[in-house]
């Protein structure tokens, strides 16, 4: 069976901005984080699913996360949460990527425009 | 860890740590990855796969270890300070904790002789008089001569734990290691009281032009290059083994390698000496009713060996017979090495 390549984009920021929304809503594990991710984005980024870690330790050692271990179902995981210092982080982080995606729809849109062989404006 | 599943955590430790990455990340990275690929596995099964192709389809979404590993070697965060500054950790800071151990050493040695010997002109003789050797001033005395010998060889070892857990390549820990065993072996306390009153004490690092004046220096190096490489390479060889019951992986087990390292210290703390007083041709060596700091030390470290060695036996006899009872032979051998000098030269 094929290994799941991570999907490059999901190394550039993407994941730290995506995990900060998770974790704002309530803590997690990384399990869930990863399963979590998949289901509210449709499964449209894909990630080889135990690069989450590294991520969530680096968030952790900036101080934009915090964890602790917790028994559930007589299993010890390690649940992360939100710090006041990860949702300025967070803030932040949405307002680049909402701009971001907001000028790549007015390009795409305009180059629709453009680039329409019968002209027909969108 | 464990071995549940067929994924290599084993390489992937071993990549992340020659790689730089601190040990407390990597092993709590390969925990937590440990129980992701456990919670996939799970949900495998449960959508209807057997054990083997549940197990293959969650390592298969887990990611390739490569990946796994790159992910985590890429935050330089995650780097230890091995690995980012090696130089500080195998020579700076072991160097410096030694000239505070040495200042430490020459502090308790001002301190014992206001109080134990005020009148005396050295704080090295014996005071006048019958004192037994339990008296608080002679236990004083020898401990902090022990401490004055031990540090050294401590902080070696220290150093060899070190690089051998950070999978550190062998140039730095060497350097560390040759450092600590030539200021050790040059370091030579002195204490002198003037005319007037006035107390002096020091530490010489100065070689004399002769061979034969430096031969008690050369050999304390040399005793602490020779007990400090030992526990490293032994701990370097055994990384590389990969079988953890061969007599490589075994041997570098702390309750294996440490009565080895303990028997050694003491057999080169007679033979030093022994030597010194030979080639020199001093007063041959003298059985003294006050044994001193070497006699105590060299039997604190026959002794405190033994439990070390029973519970090495009691552990692994049934384990892996044939390699243990190798090292338990290696044990036995260096503990008779060194009683040797003893029986032998009537010390």
């Amino acid at each position: 069976m094929a290994t799941r390549e991570t999907n490059p984009s999901f190394m550039n920021g993407v994941p730290e901005l995506l995990i900060l929304r998770l974790l704002e809503q309530q803590e997690m594990y990384g399990y869930e984080i990863v399963q979590a991710i998949e289901s509210r984005t449709g499964s449209a980024i894909a990630i080889g699913e135990g690069v989450v870690y590294p991520v969530l330790h680096g968030l952790e050692s900036d101080g934009a996360l915090t964890s602790r271990r917790k028994t559930v179902n007589g299993r010890s995981r390690i649940y992360y949460s939100v710090t006041p210092v990860g949702l300025r982080r967070l803030a932040g982080l949405t307002e680049t990527w909402t701009n971001l995606a907001d000028a790549i729809r007015k390009m795409l849109a305009g180059g629709r425009l453009a680039g329409g062989r019968n002209g027909q404006a969108v | 860890m464990a071995r549940r599943f067929d994924f290599d955590f084993d390489a992937l430790r071993e990549r992340l740590l020659e790689a730089g990455v601190a040990p407390r990340y990597a092993r709590r990275y390969l925990s937590e990855l440990d129980d992701h690929l456990a919670d996939l596995i799970a949900e495998e099964m449960a959508a209807g796969h057997n054990a083997a192709d549940a197990e293959q389809a969650a390592m298969a979404r887990l990611g390739a270890p490569e990946d796994l590993a790159l992910a985590m070697i890429r935050q330089r965060q995650f780097q230890s300070w091995c690995a980012r500054a090696p130089w500080a950790v195998f020579g700076v800071v072991p160097v410096l904790l030694l000239v505070a151990s040495l200042c430490f050493t020459m502090l308790m040695l001002w301190l014992g002789w206001k109080m134990f010997l005020p009148t005396a002109a050295t704080p090295f003789g014996r005071p006048p008089g019958t004192h037994s050797r339990f008296e608080l001033a002679n236990i004083y005395f020898q401990a902090n001569q022990v401490a004055y010998y031990l540090t050294p060889i401590l902080l070696g070892w220290g150093i060899g734990v070190i690089a051998a857990r950070q999978r550190v390549k062998a140039w730095w820990p060497m350097v560390g290691l040759v450092l600590i065993a030539v200021i050790g072996g040059a370091a030579q306390v002195h204490a002198n009281r003037f005319a007037g009153g006035q107390i002096s004490i020091g530490v010489n690092l100065y070689i004399v032009p002769s061979v034969l004046g430096n031969l008690n220096r050369i050999l304390q190096a040399f005793v602490i290059l020779s007990v400090t490489l030992l526990p490293y390479l032994i701990g370097r060889g055994g990384n590389m083994q990969q079988d953890l019951n061969s007599f490589g992986a075994m041997v570098r087990r702390p309750s294996a390698f440490l009565p080895l390292a303990m028997s050694l210290t003491a057999l080169t703390m007679l033979l030093v000496p022994i030597a010194t007083t030979v080639i020199s041709r001093h007063t041959p060596v003298s059985h003294d009713p006050d044994e001193g700091a070497i006699a105590h030390l060299w039997q604190l470290l026959m002794t405190v060996q033994m439990p070390i060695v029973l519970f090495f036996a009691v552990k692994w006899l049934r384990r892996a017979p044939r390699p243990t009872v190798g090292i338990l032979a290696l044990q036995a051998g260096a503990w008779l090495a060194s009683c040797a000098p003893v029986y032998f030269l009537h010390l």
